[in-house]
């Protein structure tokens, strides 16, 4: 069970991190988004979210909530790919957590269908339990608010990433004016915690293939411990490379990166069609 | 000739008892081609940081451009950026040299921190890809290239800021044979256009070509040779001496012998057993 447990975790962590850092091939297919600089689309995926958070009506969300799929199908993006990146899972987080503000426990308001009825209202302090129990108009309005505003902020950022590679995002990112020096460590870490995730995986895979009895618990425990401080330890090394070449190439603590070219006809292009969507769904 | 690095009775320890250069002095004159061999652990790495300026003499001196170089002096400017763009230095873990985004980004890193203008950078970026072939790789995350692509760009990304002084660390270590002569070209390249090149190597098939003088480290971590190519590598005691030669043992059909190896075309051949010696052990 140890043993098995070290194993599939070591695997799955390596595989997830490999098919995030290697999955380029939608974001490299021929669809009308992909044409679009990823400074573009991270800024129209920011106003879409901002636009989200400003919509209050089921209409407009709903309107909203087209605007990824639409994006999505122009990306050329296989409902298949979709839902496997994390929007099945949010769908059905998102519901559960809604569910209980659908009770008129949670939210006041007219019950529409009622689920358990009491002889009388109960108070326990400030708490009231009310004596027709059920699914509330209100409660059911707050609780489609909430998962139409997750799903749709979700399917914006999950065509952001998948229509985008991780490094063009990264990019991408510097067009927030964000420290280019946070950008840089957080390029790195993301790079060098999957080449010591790789490493893990083949420390463990070589100890495998020398092992041929099965050692208790404890001492797989133990061993797992000392690889830990052995990466670490390796994890230091390199830290040390990395910084010895920076420094060599004249880093001195403030990172500076060549600025990106202008935006074209299509990047104002696809910005203006967004606003103007995200604008009309506020209305709808 | 006045000399445009010189290392004088250098010392440097790792700890209190891991000695890595006990007592080097050597001079390096302009436009010179210095190969450093040595087996591995005896501090040929160290001896090309301390040149680099990445790490400082712990006993002795080192000068570089009539400067006696110490921390201070290349935390400082302008002499410290100076430093940095005439002395380029190409690692030997090339995943610890390439840690930006993608190719572009790696090249344009060093140029960026000097301050060069925009438009200067974009040229000499421009002019990297072409001259290294490495246009179709410019958008591509650096981590995800193969080791002879992966040593290109870590050329190319020191190159492009035309150092007077390129260092390389072991550069055809862990390289398939056409990617090891591509590099090779590609420091001859350099070499002709009058740089001063310094080569760690244990790698006796490049050195002819890419040095004319070449200094031997032993392994009690001091100079145990010094001398033009031809003098160097015909003097077999002393590549014993350095362990970097050796002697092994192969058969033909039945026929077992041992010999000491020898590089073809860079060595004198020696007698081989099966032709002039006696075979030392035959197979039964």
């Amino acid at each position: 069970m140890g043993r098995n447990h070290i194993d599939k975790s070591l695997r799955h962590i390596a595989s997830a991190f490999s098919d995030a850092l290697y999955r380029e091939e939608a974001a490299r297919r021929p669809g009308a988004l992909q044409q679009v600089d990823p400074r573009a689309r991270l800024l129209a995926t920011l106003v879409f979210l901002v636009s989200v958070s400003l919509a209050a009506s089921i209409p407009a969300l709903l309107a909203h909530l087209c605007l990824p799929l639409l994006a999505l199908a122009l990306s050329r993006i296989r409902p298949k790919e979709f839902l496997r990146a994390g929007f099945l899972l949010t769908l059905i987080f998102s519901l559960l957590m809604a569910a209980p503000a659908t009770l008129n426990v949670f939210v006041e308001g007219r019950v529409i269908l009622p689920l358990l009825a009491q002889e009388q209202e109960l108070r326990y302090g400030p708490y009231v339990l009310p004596q027709v129990i059920g699914i509330s108009h209100e409660g059911l309005l707050t609780a489609a608010t909430f998962v139409l505003r997750i799903l749709s902020s979700v399917a914006a950022v999950l065509w952001l990433t998948l229509s985008t590679r991780w490094v063009d995002l990264l990019r991408a990112l510097r067009f927030l004016r964000l420290p280019p020096v946070f950008l840089l460590v957080v390029g790195m870490t993301v790079r060098y915690l999957y080449a010591f995730l790789r490493q893990s995986e083949e420390v463990h895979l070589g100890k495998k293939s020398r092992s041929i009895c099965r050692r208790p618990i404890a001492s797989e425990q133990a061993w797992v411990g000392s690889r830990i401080a052995s990466a670490w330890e390796r994890g230091l090394h390199l830290m040390q490379e990395v910084s010895d070449a920076m420094t060599a190439r004249g880093f001195r603590g403030e990172a500076r990166f060549p600025p990106g070219s202008r935006f074209g006809m299509l990047e104002w292009g696809m910005l203006v069609t967004l606003v103007a969507c995200c604008t009309g769904a506020q209305f709808v | 000739m006045q000399p445009l690095l010189e290392l004088t009775d250098v010392h440097y320890a790792y700890g209190k008892d891991i000695p890595a250069l006990s007592g080097v002095s050597f001079p390096v004159f302009p436009g010179e081609r210095l190969a450093i061999l040595g087996a591995n652990g005896c501090g040929k790495t160290t001896l090309l940081k301390v040149l680099g300026g990445l790490i400082f003499p712990q006993r002795g001196s080192y000068r570089a451009f009539g400067r006696e170089i110490t921390d201070r002096l290349l935390s400082g400017d302008p002499f410290g950026m100076f430093f940095r763009k005439e002395v380029g230095i190409v690692f030997q873990n090339s995943d610890a040299q390439l840690f930006n985004p993608t190719v572009e980004d790696e090249i344009a890193f060093g140029p960026m921190q000097m301050n060069e203008p925009t438009e200067t950078v974009r040229r000499g970026v421009t002019g990297a890809l072409n001259t290294f072939g490495l246009k179709d790789l410019s958008a591509r995350a650096p981590f995800a290239l193969s080791g002879g692509e992966k040593k290109k760009v870590a050329l190319a990304s020191v190159l492009v800021m035309d150092p007077q002084v390129l260092l390389l660390d072991e550069p055809t270590a862990g390289l398939d044979p056409r990617s090891s002569r591509t590099l090779v070209d590609l420091i001859l390249e350099t070499e002709r256009r009058g740089k001063t090149v310094i080569t760690a190597t244990n790698d006796l098939h490049i050195v002819a070509e890419i040095a004319t003088r070449i200094l031997v480290l032993g392994e009690d971590r001091r100079i145990l040779a010094s001398g033009s190519a031809e003098e160097v590598l015909t003097n077999r005691p002393i590549l014993l001496s350095a362990n970097l030669v050796h002697h092994h043992r192969h058969a033909h059909g039945a026929l077992w012998h041992e010999h000491e190896h020898a590089h073809p075309g860079i060595s004198p051949a020696l007698p081989h057993p099966g032709h002039s010696g006696d075979p030392l052990k035959r197979s039964t």
